[in-house]
């Protein structure tokens, strides 16, 4: 069993390549576009690939078995990638493909979510974009997995470790009262990369989607509440109304910052974080997704919702 | 979901059926509801109010005190709208203790039905509920490291000075939790409807309904299979004793008990304890928890010493000089003197007492605040920040005195009195139901605890060496009682108890003589513990919908799960 990583440099990726040859040395590739040190100081074979351009994927499929597509990119992008990525995997003759989707998919919907519930009808580009690659994953012909992981949270989060502790710090999130009430789908990055596991060993999981969330949510609030602590953003701040007010206020100015400094490729100048009204929306959202059937055909293990804050408070602390 | 019964057409007539009914959207009735969400109980809940305040709703709380000197107007203290009470209360919360549920036979009609633990464990819930953050009241727990002590050194036998009080940010239950009620579907919230009449099925125990009004002129009912009342210590009373269509005393009155032993607290401010010891080792203000939360020790009077010396529950606190003396010099305590007419009623009583603003004391407070122009213009720009800008407010005036010289915050049990009554009065309101009467009496013991506490607390202090605590026994009952019933804790009116005889509850809860017919709130209190009772009013409220859901009725005949 020979496993491409595509996306080997992601977030999710890169964690993903170090646990298959962690637990297999010489078992994976790392497909990416630039060669890591880390990798080569291990030892791990490294595919340079570019899943935009098909060409570059015949080599690093090459006695592949198994392939978990990783690759991050743009909406516009992600269709052509993966139709590339599934072409390229079908000459190849790849016996099992994982592809990793995004919650997104459902758009707005509140309630209980199951791995077959209908996608949304509101989802924005992004989710539309990760429909389309799930119907293509679907058709492929190969033998699939898809994974849609909720908010990955933990060492390496930027969104939802980091960016959650930034703001908790700057008495910008806190105590959420009324506002924060919805439930927090959040699952640690390493239970991701033990379903990607889980989904390219366990025979049962193919041809079939699973929503990867934490199986007993708690509120926003409380999460807030015990990421704060954790990181000793302490005595935890509540969010008075004039608050909110100022940030809806400054979040499209903030928003267009970012978009200009990383345009302009002023990497290094520091924009505080947005809190947009679609962000702050998702602290109230009452939805929880049913783990039944991940916990029956995946059946990976859990870290205790307690130890992830831990994990995430650690990494987060020792940012630089 | 919500419906505004004033401006809902065709609700004239009609009767709502739903399988569990709770008359009241305060603390009690709101906690209670939520319990219910994604249950397989349909609730009807009665908010006698609308969403905000409106005058014309509070009018229905007008009624008759019997002696003004000892209870504010009816109008005051209490907040008919949706949340209730909860749209005014300061967030004072601490749990009941064990020795207040025990029977003390000197003190008559002290009694719960039920043991401590069995509130007690609905602590942690009610905490969460009123966002005090962990539930833990004890100082060397509640702040890593333990909270700061009030005066270093002094470890009095008589009192714990370990036991803390935590404060709600404070929360407004109706905008706090209304949203969660609102996206409930199997939750019927019922604004600016109102309770006037309890009916039972004919000759039956079981109550098959409850009759409603609107200002708008609209009559209709709600059947049920179980109904709580939820409405607070007076108007709870006032209810049952208004239900006079099938006991012509009131439901749940056959024992004339119904609205006796009203209980509030014996709470004032007096004494000078002067501490001999450095300023700098006196600390007599808040502390916040990781959480959040503000945290403040005060003196409890141990239960041992409770039980030795014969007396009730009590509790002190260090405070600042008296506000009207502008002898304290501070500019600050003049200035919010001063500032008394922008202050809210409930407020302005605490702080200023009964004195009136003569003159020659305006002058000699302006003075104070001149003289400190500073000083009081940073301590308002402070207040504005912690006060007015934050959603976790700062819970009280902390000024420390000049002279090392506090003043003695008390906060004592009232001791059961069944002459201590909620009746009705003559005048009717809007609805043409009789207004609560409110006849407030308070009992010999009351002050003398307090007589018996200030000097344990001399003695310790001259024990210690530390601080002399000067007090005049005969100012006893007119700082105690200069504001009479003390704020808004309305108490025991439809008491707890074994038997009929002794409550007009039992310990579930249940009005005796009823099959279906709940209380919840502080008007199931038998006593009322030197605590503020709104965290217990929520635990009870837990227990009981813990107790609703642990057993189901069977279907009435007259009733039937909602269409």
């Amino acid at each position: 069993m020979i496993t491409l990583v595509a996306g080997a440099s992601g977030f999710v990726g890169s964690r993903v390549v170090h646990a298959l040859h962690s637990r297999l040395p010489g078992s994976v590739r790392a497909g990416l576009r630039e060669d890591r040190a880390d990798f080569a100081r291990l030892g791990i074979c490294q595919s340079i690939m570019d899943a935009a351009r098909p060409a570059t994927l015949p080599p690093a499929l090459d006695g592949v078995t198994h392939v978990v597509n990783a690759i991050m990119a743009s909406p516009a992008a992600m269709i052509g990638t993966t139709r590339n990525l599934l072409a390229a995997a079908q000459a190849a003759g790849v016996k099992r493909f994982v592809h990793l989707s995004s919650i997104a998919v459902f758009g707005g919907q509140e309630g209980l979510i199951r791995d077959d519930s209908p996608y949304g009808a509101d989802v924005d580009a992004y989710g539309a974009a990760k429909i389309e690659c799930e119907r293509l994953v679907r058709a492929s012909g190969l033998e699939w997995v898809i994974l849609r992981p909720a908010l990955i949270h933990g060492a390496g989060s930027e969104p939802w470790t980091a960016r959650i502790g930034r703001l908790l710090r700057q008495r910008r999130l806190g105590d959420l009262a009324e506002r924060g009430d919805g439930l927090c789908n959040l699952i640690l990055v390493e239970d991701v990369v033990a379903a990607i596991l889980a989904a390219l060993d366990r025979p049962e999981a193919a041809g079939h989607a699973f929503n990867l969330a934490d199986p007993d949510p708690v509120t926003w609030n409380r999460y807030l509440m015990d990421f704060a602590l954790e990181i000793g953003a302490t005595p935890v701040h509540r969010l008075p109304g004039w608050q909110w007010k100022v940030e809806k206020l400054a979040a499209i100015p903030l928003k267009l910052t970012a978009i200009a400094r990383d345009k302009t490729k002023l990497g290094s100048l520091p924009v505080p974080d947005a809190i947009t009204p679609g962000f702050a929306r998702l602290f109230a959202l009452d939805l929880r997704y049913d783990p039944a059937k991940a916990d029956r055909l995946l059946g990976f293990p859990r870290t205790p919702h307690a130890e992830g804050l831990r994990r995430a408070a650690i990494w987060f602390a020792s940012r630089r | 979901m919500f419906e505004d019964c004033a401006t809902a057409s065709g609700l004239g007539g009609s009767t709502l059926r739903t399988m569990l009914c709770i008359i009241g959207a305060g603390p009690a009735g709101i906690s209670l509801a939520l319990q219910f969400i994604g249950t397989a109980t349909d609730v009807v809940l009665v908010a006698g109010g609308a969403l905000d305040h409106e005058s014309r709703m509070q009018a229905l709380y007008a009624g008759e005190v019997a002696d003004e000197a000892m209870h504010s107007p009816l109008t005051e203290y209490r907040h008919r709208q949706f949340g209730g009470s909860s749209a005014t209360w300061g967030g004072r919360c601490l749990p009941f203790d064990p020795i207040d549920f025990e029977a003390r036979p000197w003190i008559d009609g002290a009694c719960w039905p039920i043991a401590h633990e069995e509130i007690a464990r609905f602590y942690p819930a009610a905490s969460a509920l009123a966002e005090i953050g962990e539930p833990v009241f004890d100082a060397r727990e509640a702040i890593p490291g333990g909270m700061r002590e009030m005066a270093g050194g002094f470890a009095p036998r008589a009192f714990d000075l370990d036991r803390i009080e935590r404060f709600s940010p404070p929360t407004h239950f109706g905008r706090r939790y209304g949203e969660r009620l609102r996206r409930a579907p199997n939750i019927r919230v019922l604004l600016n409807a109102h309770a006037v009449q309890i009916e039972r099925q004919a000759g039956s125990p079981r109550i098959g309904r409850v009759k409603l009004c609107t200002l708008e002129g609209a009559e209709f009912s709600v059947a049920a299979e179980r109904f709580v009342i939820a409405t607070g210590g007076i108007e709870t009373a006032r209810l049952l004793l208004a239900s006079r269509r099938d006991d012509a005393t009131g439901i749940g009155n056959a024992r004339d008990l119904v609205g006796r032993n009203y209980l509030c607290h014996i709470a004032g401010t007096m004494g000078r304890l002067t501490f001999t010891r450095p300023a700098s080792e006196i600390f007599h203000g808040y502390e916040r928890a990781r959480d959040g939360t503000y945290c403040r020790r005060r003196m409890a009077l141990r239960p041992e010493i409770q039980r030795e010396k014969r007396i009730a529950n009590i509790v002190m606190r260090l405070h600042h000089p008296r506000l009207p003396d502008p002898a304290h010099g501070r500019g600050i305590l003049s200035a919010i003197f001063l500032a008394k007419p922008f202050i809210s009623y409930e407020y302005s009583k605490r702080l200023h007492g009964g004195d009136a603003l003569t003159a020659g004391l305006f002058l000699r407070h302006a003075r104070n605040v001149l003289r400190e122009p500073f000083d009081t213009a940073g301590f308002l720009a402070n207040w504005a920040r912690r006060r007015r800008l934050s959603a976790r407010k700062f819970p009280s005036l902390i000024i420390a005195p000049r002279n090392n010289s506090y003043s003695l915050d008390i906060h004592a049990e009232q001791v059961p009195n069944p002459e201590s009554r909620v009746t009705l009065g003559s005048a009717l309101d809007a609805f043409g139901q009789p207004q609560a009467r409110v006849d407030w009496r308070h009992r010999p013991l009351d002050l003398e605890s307090v007589r018996v506490a200030l000097h344990a607390l001399k003695d310790e202090l001259a024990r210690w060496g530390g601080g002399i605590l000067e007090f005049d026994e005969a100012e006893i009952p007119d700082a105690m009682l200069s504001e009479g019933a003390y704020g808004g804790h309305h108490i025991g009116t439809a008491r707890m108890g074994r038997s009929p005889e002794e409550g007009v509850v039992d310990a579930d809860g249940k009005v005796f003589g009823t099959e279906n017919l709940y209380v919840a709130g502080s008007a199931t209190f038998p006593t009322s513990s030197q605590a503020n009772p709104t965290l217990t009013i929520l635990a009870c409220a837990l227990r009981l919908a813990a107790h609703l859901q642990s057993r189901r009725e069977h279907p009435a005949i007259e009733t039937g799960r909602a269409a």
